[in-house]
């Protein structure tokens, strides 16, 4: 009898520790709704990393779930950004985003943060390893695409044009170019009548455009990556006496203010800082225990003529990124 | 007998070039490179021989040249100078924060980038003879801690516009001739009486050859060395403004590969490393060559990869040929 009701007892022990064990269980996976966050960022080197940051900590606002949040700042070091992962592991957030330095040099940081059991959200580069929950990039494809594809337009499908990329080998620029080629073979109309690697310089360049002047008496349109080169292009065009021709490049202002104040059309495609709130919101998804991709590759809107009167800001310095400054004033970088 | 009588001209025209420092392979290298360019002109119908290209070519020259004068003084006294990039840059910059868009503040900033860069190039100076740091090692720990502190003060972000003044010095003419190019004849003329026909000159050929005659004919040899140091970060502060005048933009990198180009064209005018040799003739036709050998390749269409590779053999054969140090 004794024995009967210690089995009885020692059942019921068990059920409600099983119980309570399950009930903790769904607590942890979904019932939290504070979460502490961290960035690991490489670096703060230039005006494009003060909006990257900027964009983050708007979209960090915009999310109440998120009640504090650390970023770390690599100095471009992968080794301390080994470390940095570490610390913000040990800090206890709940997720982490990671903006590598190297991808492949902190690949054991990440792995590490992603067997801890938190949702890792790496995005701004590539990096060689599944263990993590998402790869959040920009379609680099579709940047020199959109582009081709105004240009051609722009041209009315005829006309020759030169083709300025980034450096030889990186990639970036070969992306961007293979996209903008892809549209370019399509359109037979184009003729490409050279394309030329001018290392995102601004003295290189226009050195480089100045000979492209001398070598064909027609060009029609200028396909850039980057407003870096668009720029000091269509300045040696001005000062070749040539007329100027409708032209592509990235979202900066002193681009966008050059080609709005000599009224010539353009189109500016970003290389949006946005993407750090991409990440932010991928992340929260992720924390709420909703299922995201394992890959996200984010598009933007292209800005032609219209949205660039409407977005430049020529107040402001040649390094301001246009339209990339949605956001309440109080995050926006002072520069 | 008349034959011989040429052959004696011949000979003695060759001891003159000699005597200029100047290799007379150089002038066969330039020659054959412009019979090149009339050669693919001829076939091609590329317009190298035009006003305009010349013009470019000779305004690009003359920033190059700016960079490299300072370089084959800093080779000619045994060292080699790798912060040129970071001086470059950083003068740019300083440019257009300073001068923000007014004329009236070109000259005295222009003045105070010089004292900048005469400032860093000191330091490089300084730490190759006072602490014995090999040339290599000084300058590009300077030219890292220059990068970072240009970007502590920055924030990565250059601020500031160039003004009209500038750009008419970087992009405008004179008489038909590019602004750049008249300011740098004049250093140019300067520099050649500086090494040429000065005391420093003949010091600093010394120094460079041979470090210990320099010390037991009296020179101080330290003071050469650091001058050298210091005229080249002037001359390249300088050419960081005049940069700033030809794109009209602010650039955090302006300078890029201005080092490994000023050494290259140093070294195919005859400056040898390792010290004592060196012109500012051979320096300038040094540029000139790698100047042209870019803008052929850009005209004839070459791709990257074939302009790499090109530049690439000539700066090689400049060291293997004409580059070797002492023995």
């Amino acid at each position: 009898m004794k024995k009967g009701l210690s089995l009885i007892l020692i059942t019921l022990l068990m059920l409600s520790l099983g119980a309570a064990v399950f009930a903790g269980g769904q607590q942890d996976a979904a019932g939290k709704d504070e979460f502490v966050i961290g960035w690991s960022n490489a670096g703060m080197g230039d005006s494009w990393r003060q909006f990257l940051k900027a964009n983050f900590e708007a979209e960090v606002a915009a999310n109440p779930e998120i009640v504090k949040y650390y970023i770390s700042d690599a100095n471009e070091r992968p080794e301390k950004q080994i470390a940095d992962i570490d610390d913000l592991l040990a800090k206890g957030v709940d997720g982490l985003i990671i903006y590598p330095t190297v991808g492949d040099a902190i690949i054991p940081a990440v792995e590490r943060a992603y067997e801890s059991g938190i949702p890792v959200i790496v995005f701004g580069g590539s990096i060689n390893t599944d263990s993590l929950t998402c790869l959040v990039t920009q379609d680099l494809y579709e940047f020199g695409r959109s582009q081709a594809k105004w240009l051609a337009e722009e041209l009315g499908g005829k006309g020759k044009i030169i083709m300025l990329s980034g450096i030889a080998g990186n990639t970036t620029a070969e992306e961007r170019l293979a996209g903008a080629r892809e549209v370019f073979d399509a359109n037979p109309g184009i003729e490409v009548l050279d394309h030329q690697y001018c290392d995102w310089s601004a003295a290189k360049t226009k050195t480089i455009v100045e000979a492209m002047l001398n070598a064909f008496p027609e060009i029609d349109g200028i396909w850039a990556d980057s407003g870096l080169m668009s720029w000091p292009a269509l300045q040696a065009f001005e000062e070749a006496g040539r007329k100027l021709v409708p032209s592509t490049g990235d979202q900066l202002n002193g681009y966008a203010k050059y080609v709005s104040e000599k009224n010539v059309p353009a189109y500016l495609y970003p290389m949006s800082t946005r993407l750090s709130a991409e990440a932010v919101k991928v992340l929260v998804a992720a924390m709420k225990g909703e299922t995201v991709d394992k890959k996200v590759a984010a598009s933007f809107e292209g800005m032609g003529p219209e949205a660039i009167k409407k977005f430049v800001k020529p107040e402001l310095s040649d390094w301001w990124w246009v339209g990339d400054d949605q956001m309440p004033a109080e995050f926006l970088p002072r520069l | 007998m008349a034959a011989r009588k040429k052959l004696n001209v011949w000979f003695t025209m060759l001891e003159r070039l000699k005597r200029g420092a100047v290799s007379p392979g150089l002038y066969a290298a330039l020659l054959a490179l412009i019979v090149a360019a009339l050669v693919m002109q001829a076939v091609t119908g590329v317009s190298f021989f035009t006003m305009s290209n010349m013009l470019n070519v000779a305004r690009n020259f003359s920033m190059l040249g700016f960079v490299a004068l300072g370089q084959t003084l800093v080779i000619m006294s045994g060292g080699l100078d790798l912060s040129v990039v970071a001086v470059i840059s950083t003068g740019n910059i300083l440019a257009a924060s300073l001068i923000n868009g007014n004329d009236a503040l070109v000259f005295p900033v222009l003045l105070f980038t010089i004292v900048v860069g005469a400032a860093i190039g000191t330091v490089n100076g300084l730490l190759v003879t006072k602490r014995g740091v090999p040339p290599f090692i000084a300058t590009l720990g300077v030219s890292i801690v220059v990068n970072g502190l240009r970007l502590i003060a920055t924030g990565g972000i250059p601020k500031g516009n160039v003004p009209e003044l500038l750009k008419e010095m970087g992009t405008g003419s004179f008489l038909g001739l590019p602004w750049m190019v008249i300011i740098f004849v004049i250093v140019a003329i300067f520099f050649y009486i500086l090494l040429a026909k000065s005391s420093y000159g003949r010091r600093l050929r010394v120094t460079g050859s041979n470090p210990e005659v320099a010390v037991l004919s009296g020179i101080n040899k330290d003071r050469v060395i650091i001058t050298a140091y210091l005229i080249c970060g002037a001359l390249g502060a300088g050419a960081g403004v005049f940069l700033a005048g030809y794109t009209g933009i602010a650039d955090n990198w302006a300078g890029n590969e201005f080092d490994i180009n000023s050494i290259a064209a140093a070294v195919l005018g005859g400056a040898a490393i390792g010290g004592g040799s060196g012109s500012v003739q051979g320096t300038v036709i040094g540029s000139i060559i790698l100047l042209l050998i870019t803008n052929l390749a850009i005209l004839a269409h070459l791709p990257i990869q074939s302009q790499m590779m090109v530049k690439g053999l000539v700066i090689i054969l400049a060291l293997g040929f004409f580059g070797r140090g002492k023995k």
